[in-house]
């Protein structure tokens, strides 16, 4: 193993211990703020798959997010037994939206790509705000049933919340690693190829339409875990998941962390959660503060904040390492 | 000698405008042969639709025997036919040997491949890596592409093209912006690997001089139409093509 794989795995455990210590030494405030975190996380990981990795700017994520959210909600308000198949069966609904919508997205490129997602999102949102006999209209569905989950003769009660918080460390621990796996795999190559030129791609024979499909079915299959996880952690499923300015939260998220390094998003899912609360502390009106705190930002951090230091380090140690030639 | 490519009656209309009528031409196989004209000649539109960036309005193209008309370049791409642009197409937040690799993973349709790392597919990469060598990229194929001179970047272009493993080579004016150094290596590239390699190469080009000294048959296209075809000695000594050319001698 070379210095930096050994510093890498170093860190992703030590990362992990953090996560399995926290429950145990912040209060239950922090230990529902750091759930919503990793859900929102997993939520910005798959938004990035399609942006940072394939080039696409999805400005329609949140329908994703809904609807695994509404059909998860749907099945646990009607006393559905399982809570992980209720999460399976509203993930595999957001898989299936992704297909359709994919299917006639990924035809457009840049702006009308992003326009169309929002368009599709806007859809969805309104399906649901109208559909009022399945969706609840504008309550949305509340007084989830949230069954006990069982493993083997393990049964744990996921109201409480630290055990729900160690139910959404463990996907969000599995989202990562999978499209980790993705991302460096052979097939996340050739995403990243479409991303950085989709004409050569093509001209080597590469399905533009095909890989992108692939992409955006693969990211809404994962914006379906978080917003499955969502409704769970809120016990409700309201149409404000499915609103444009909940697609427009990975976007922000992923800008703020930076694109192009995977844990990015995750960053910048912090940094957002961390701003909110600490404003929100002074006043309601945080939004228009965290647009003050996001021009600086973006300026100073064009790569986002992870990804300016990232790059930064590298310049530097580069420059140290011709110093020493 | 088999005709590796035949063009018949290829026309593309844009609007009112006629950028190629008609042409009908054939390409032997392992025959170097170019397409000139001057600027606005139709040379570029002639390869789109050859590569199958867009479809013509009329006319066949046959490639081996099979009609390719009007298919996608992606199609056409793994039915065998490469080509270069005349503007450096690579992906440029790349290493070297990503840019080979991810021609080298749609080649063998690994890209499906969701979780398997490609840095790990050791065959894969001695493949990369032996196309590298023979354009000398080797000791830069971990160096993202952005920071290659722009001969190098041209070269990247041409690896890509061969991790296909076309057998026949579209190169659209394959030294457009090089120095006189650069050219020189492109030119004692193209000989090497027309005769190393099974593939044909079909090449357009600006620089008279190029052409001459790589062509085995030229085509001359002027205003959309084909003015000349010949050996390099025959379309030198052609008034008709002197003229297309403002009037001036093509024997630079």
């Amino acid at each position: 193993m070379n210095g930096s794989a050994r510093k890498k795995a170093l860190l992703a455990f030590a990362a992990l211990v953090l996560l399995g210590v926290l429950p145990f030494v912040v209060g239950t405030y922090s230990i529902m703020l750091i759930t919503e975190i990793m859900i929102m996380g997993i939520f910005a990981l798959s938004f990035n798959l399609l942006f940072g990795y394939t080039g696409l700017l999805s400005f329609g994520h949140a329908a994703f997010f809904g609807v695994s959210g509404y059909v998860t909600a749907f099945l646990l308000i009607h006393d559905f037994p399982s809570l992980l198949l209720a999460l399976l069966l509203g993930t595999l609904a957001a898989a299936l939206a992704a297909i359709v919508v994919g299917y006639f997205s990924v035809r457009l490129d840049e702006i009308y790509f992003a326009i169309l997602t929002l368009g599709f999102g806007m859809m969805f949102y309104t399906l649901v705000h109208q559909w009022r006999s399945v969706t609840g209209g504008s309550d949305g569905l509340t007084g989830l049933v949230l069954p006990s989950l069982g493993i083997g003769k393990l049964s744990i009660d996921v109201s409480s919340p630290k055990s729900f918080y160690f139910i959404v460390a463990v996907f969000f621990i599995i989202t990562i690693l999978v499209l980790l796996r993705i991302v460096r795999s052979s097939f996340g190559l050739i995403l990243m190829s479409i991303r950085e030129n989709k004409e050569r791609a093509a001209f080597t024979g590469i399905n533009i339409r095909a890989y992108r499909l692939a992409s955006f079915v693969i990211s809404g299959f994962f914006a379906g875990v978080a917003g499955g996880l969502f409704a769970v952690f809120d016990r409700m499923a309201s149409p404000s998941m499915l609103h444009w300015t909940a697609s427009a939260e990975p976007v922000l998220m992923t800008v703020l962390g930076g694109a192009h390094v995977f844990f990015g998003p995750v960053i910048g899912a912090i940094l957002f959660f961390f701003i909110e609360h600490v404003i929100t502390k002074f006043t309601d009106i945080w939004m228009i503060f965290l647009g003050a705190i996001l021009i600086p930002l973006v300026i100073f951090f064009p790569d986002g904040v992870l990804g300016t230091l990232m790059t930064r380090r590298k310049k530097m140690r580069e420059a140290r390492r011709e110093g020493e030639e | 000698m088999s005709a590796i490519l035949e063009v018949k009656e290829l026309t593309k209309n844009f609007g009112k405008f006629q950028a190629v009528a008609g042409v009908t031409l054939t390409v032997e196989r392992k025959e170097l042969t170019s397409l000139i004209g001057p600027n606005g000649a139709g040379k570029t539109t002639f390869y789109n639709m050859l590569s199958g960036k867009f479809p013509p309005t009329s006319g066949r193209i046959i490639f081996e025997g099979r009609d390719i008309t009007g298919l996608p370049s992606h199609k056409i791409a793994r039915i065998g036919i490469g080509r270069s642009f005349q503007i450096t197409n690579i992906f440029s937040q790349m290493t070297v040997m990503q840019n080979i690799l991810s021609a080298l993973i749609a080649h063998h349709k690994k890209g499906t491949s969701f979780f398997s790392p490609y840095w790990k597919d050791a065959g894969l990469v001695a493949e990369a890596e032996k196309i590298l060598d023979s354009l000398g990229l080797l000791s830069f194929a971990h160096v993202p592409t952005t920071q290659l001179s722009y001969g190098d970047k041209r070269l990247v272009e041409i690896g890509i093209v061969l991790a296909n493993y076309p057998r026949l080579i579209l190169l659209d004016e394959p030294t457009a912006g090089m120095t006189p150094e650069e050219t020189e290596r492109m030119i004692a590239l193209i000989h090497r690997l027309a005769e190393e390699t099974d593939t044909t190469f079909f090449l357009t080009e600006h620089d008279m001089k190029v052409v001459f000294s790589v062509s085995q048959k030229i085509y001359v296209l002027h205003q959309g139409r084909l003015l000349a075809e010949g050996t390099p000695e025959e379309i030198r000594e052609n008034t008709q093509v002197q003229e297309a050319y403002l009037g001036g001698s093509v024997s630079a």
